[in-house]
């Protein structure tokens, strides 16, 4: 869906504005994820998962997570917030973010979806705030939305005169906006008195070509609420050709061909009007205009002086309303019982719970007695509203029926850790003891002087191998007593040998030195880096012993803590669902109820005028009085 | 007198009140939809119909207090529980995202450590669009101690022309005494329509 998507990827990353159809497999090119928490944050969002994608968010910006995504992350908070149904608090972080530089086109598309969220919830004036913080035009396939959305916020507060204007202002309604926009101009003219006006606009939408199945109901509905708006105004002869435009299968037909009855009757031409109400007669009982059909046919047959085919029918009549009421006060015992939002939730695929949010909405009735009953107001913004509340409820009375089992499991994992820590105890502390770092450190620093040391005074020697130090060491040896010998050419052949191998050495040790200080520099720096590994994980380990006895604590205070929340949250969620379902079955048994108390009414009628049928009757064999023949047969 | 009975009956009201609409809804998926009470608003309708709203508005209020107060807690108990089951000192995780063509699907993602069967995740299309769009999915958390560790992850899935591809990469680490992440994106960028894994360590 376009439109879901347009805030999905506004939400997701500004950059990402140039939204791709919701069912499209196409990457985001704007998104780079640069935080991994950021990217399972997307990854529950792409699945419309909002609230294991909401707590992820929440969670990541508790622990700074999402360094590189700060400014998106809260966007995407606000998004997901709406996505999940939360508008107050959408409203509250676009209000605080959306002031700050963020592109224009994203700013009007959040103002715009929060406007429709608030209307479909009812709250109009703030829905008419947020249209009004809109302050360019939205991209084509939003903009006649907008403008439409603006008309209905401000009839729905019953402010025709601005409605109008607003809709008259609209320069460039497309072909396929055309007709609503009028549409809603002709109600608009019509509820401001302009009757003739307003008959004009709607007779021009009941005339358009019917070019596909929305415009064809459109056109069906302004001639319907055009042929009873001259009927409410007693002219039943323009109210006929318009009514007669409704297509005979369509969805407003029933209330047309009762209608067209209706205006023949009006210029008494009963004969006329038996026609569209006997075939309202075969149609289904549960459409008022065919309740009333069963009523206006008889009447029709009375007014034609055939009074026994008129009784004959007011007989079927009052056996069809009976019928129908006992039919209606079975499902107002069910609906009590709680039957309707089991069976609406239950056999809809969408009820799993991995979706959930504003986006959800109840499109497949099942098909049930009491669904029949009820399909305007199942199809309603305040029932689809409520019915995504309840259900979001039963998400949450899972949900945290969930984490009454795992705070369980909670306790019984620290417990464990709890006694593998004192278990381990003792080695980790003789561990610890055996271990002197100081000392270490130490013979680090005594070992680091003397390669200084021997730098300085560039011993190479001291750099020698074991046996070249040996060797040194015996040549060095030798001298004293070298020159204790006399001063004959054996000696000196001696003292020359002697000189000569120490000078070898030498110069071997020399040619060696420099790589050997290198490798002796580099081994020194290898021992820091162990020292230093040897006593971060000394002091890990110290920590950790240290440390652990407090994190048990605070970890058990947190569990102690979360405990009463997940119960108190749970009692106040069991009694939110229970308001929900108590409002929603209030809802379909009140309008159960009415549709029952019209059908007694009409049966009252019924039976009033069957008496006086047989009155009459009783009366032909007596004179009747000029009143008893005014009354029979004109329903109450 | 017609028309007396007609104002009589509650039809009317019905007709004109469906008689009235307007569109509203994605583009592409135009509906009508009743938008505005009947031509002559009836006053007990007005009345009763405000005060069905005040009554959705106070429980909507109410639902929106608590789902905000479900949302926190489950923020703290998800800190908690990881806190718990994986200490940041032994925590390893990896994650997979994707950076793939329109073309390949991914099936499953099997993951080893150390020699060890970790997991073996079979992708829903939901998932795989989720992960194609940007989406990046944890799909293991564990503990390691600190130390050198091997990973190994095999994913299988479908190409072009129902192809089937089942391609490896593995992995040697090091586990510090900080938590360790690595992501496995199945990229088909580096080696043109050869879809492989490429491997990130993050600290």
């Amino acid at each position: 869906m376009p439109a879901r998507l347009s805030i999905l990827a506004a939400a997701a990353s500004v950059a990402a504005l140039a939204a791709a159809p919701a069912g499209a497999r196409e990457k985001h090119e704007g998104i780079v994820v640069q935080d991994l928490a950021y990217g399972e944050v997307l990854f529950g969002y792409f699945q419309e998962d909002y609230f294991t994608a909401l707590t992820r968010l929440l969670a990541a910006q508790q622990r700074n997570e999402v360094p590189h995504h700060a400014a998106e992350a809260e966007l995407m908070l606000g998004g997901l917030y709406l996505s999940y149904g939360q508008h107050r608090l959408a409203g509250e972080i676009f209000e605080r973010v959306l002031k700050e530089s963020v592109e224009p086109g994203f700013h009007d598309r959040a103002w715009f979806f929060l406007a429709k969220i608030w209307y479909q919830r009812g709250y109009l004036p703030e829905s008419e705030a947020a249209l009004g913080r809109i302050s360019s035009e939205l991209p084509e396939e939003l903009e006649p939305q907008r403008h439409m959305l603006y008309a209905q916020v401000l009839m729905d507060q019953g402010r025709f005169a601005d409605a109008l204007a607003a809709l008259q202002a609209w320069k460039r309604p497309s072909d396929a906006w055309i007709g609503f926009a009028k549409f809603n101009i002709g109600v608009s003219l019509v509820r401001l008195g302009q009757v003739e006006e307003g008959a004009r606009v709607l007779d021009e939408v009941g005339q358009m070509a019917p070019e596909n199945s929305e415009l064809n109901a459109l056109r069906d509905k302004a001639n319907v609420a055009l042929g009873y708006a001259w009927l409410q105004a007693s002219r039943p002869v323009e109210a006929k050709p318009s009514l007669q435009r409704v297509r005979l299968d369509g969805p407003f037909s029933n209330k047309a061909l009762l209608g067209v009855g209706w205006s023949d009757a009006e210029t008494s031409d009963y004969r006329a009007a038996l026609a569209p109400w006997l075939t309202l007669r075969d149609r289904s009982l549960l459409d008022s205009a065919v309740q009333e059909s069963l009523l206006a046919v008889p009447y029709a047959f009375a007014q034609l002086g055939a009074d026994k085919q008129a009784a004959d029918h007011y007989t079927d009549a009052i056996d069809a309303f009976n019928g129908e009421i006992e039919r209606l006060t079975t499902s107002i015992d069910a609906i009590e019982r709680g039957a309707l939002i089991t069976e609406l939730l239950g056999e809809h695929p969408d009820a799993a719970p991995e979706t959930s949010g504003w986006y959800w909405r109840l499109d497949k009735v099942p098909d049930t007695v009491e669904s029949r009953y009820l399909y305007e107001l199942l199809a309603s913004n305040r029932f689809q509203e409520g019915l995504k509340n309840y259900r979001d409820l039963l998400q949450l009375n899972r949900n945290l029926d969930r984490w009454t089992e795992s705070l369980g499991a909670f306790d019984d994992i620290l417990d464990t850790r709890q006694r593998a820590y004192e278990q381990r105890l003792p080695n980790i502390d003789g561990s610890l003891a055996s271990v002197d770092l100081d000392a270490l450190a130490a013979r680090r620093v005594e070992l680091a002087s003397r390669l200084q040391e021997i730098e300085r005074s560039e011993d190479v020697v001291a750099l020698g191998t074991a046996k070249e130090q040996q060797n040194w060491r015996t040549l060095e040896q030798m001298e004293p007593n070298l020159a204790a010998l006399p001063n004959d050419a054996e000696s000196d052949e001696l003292r020359a040998k002697q000189q000569f191998l120490k000078g070898l050495l030498l110069w071997d040790l020399r040619r060696d030195y420099k790589a050997r200080l290198w490798a002796e520099k580099k081994a020194l720096g290898e021992l820091d880096r162990q020292l230093r590994e040897a006593q971060r994980r000394h002091h890990q380990v110290q920590s950790g012993r240290d440390d652990w006895p407090e994190k048990f604590v605070e970890l058990t205070a947190r569990i102690d803590g979360l405990e009463p929340r997940v119960n108190g949250l749970k009692t106040t969620a069991a009694t939110a669902l229970a308001r929900q379902q108590t409002f929603l079955q209030g809802l379909a048994i009140e309008e159960l109820k009415a549709q029952r108390e019209r059908l007694r009414t009409y049966t009252v009628q019924a039976r009033f005028a069957l008496a006086s049928i047989y009155d009459r009757a009783a009366a032909r064999t007596a004179p009747a009085t000029p009143a008893e023949q005014s009354l029979a047969g004109a329903p109450q | 007198m017609v028309a007396r009975w007609i104002a009589s009956t509650s039809l009317l009201t019905l007709a004109l009140a469906s008689g009235l609409a307007a569109a509203q809804d994605g583009a592409g998926e135009t509906v009508v939809a009743a938008a505005a009470p009947q031509f002559t608003p009836n006053p007990n309708v007005v009345e009763k119909d405000a005060a069905e709203r005040g009554e959705f508005r106070t429980l909507d209020e109410d639902v929106q207090g608590l789902k905000k107060q479900v949302l926190d807690l489950n923020r703290d108990l998800f800190l908690l529980e990881e806190e718990l089951l994986f200490p940041a000192s032994t925590q390893v995780a990896v994650f997979v995202a994707m950076d793939v063509g329109e073309y390949f699907g991914l099936d499953s993602v099997e993951l080893k450590l150390d020699n060890k069967n970790v997991t073996n995740y079979l992708y829903t299309e939901r998932e795989v669009d989720a992960l194609v769009k940007g989406g990046v999915q944890r799909v293991f958390i564990g503990n390691l101690k600190a130390g050198e560790h091997e990973l190994v992850a095999v994913f299988t899935g479908q190409g072009p022309h129902t192809r089937d591809y089942r391609r490896g990469a593995s992995l040697k680490f090091e586990k510090g005494i900080g938590p360790k992440y690595i992501e496995l994106t199945i990229s088909d960028r580096e080696s043109k329509q050869q879809p492989e894994f490429v491997v990130k360590e993050w600290e």
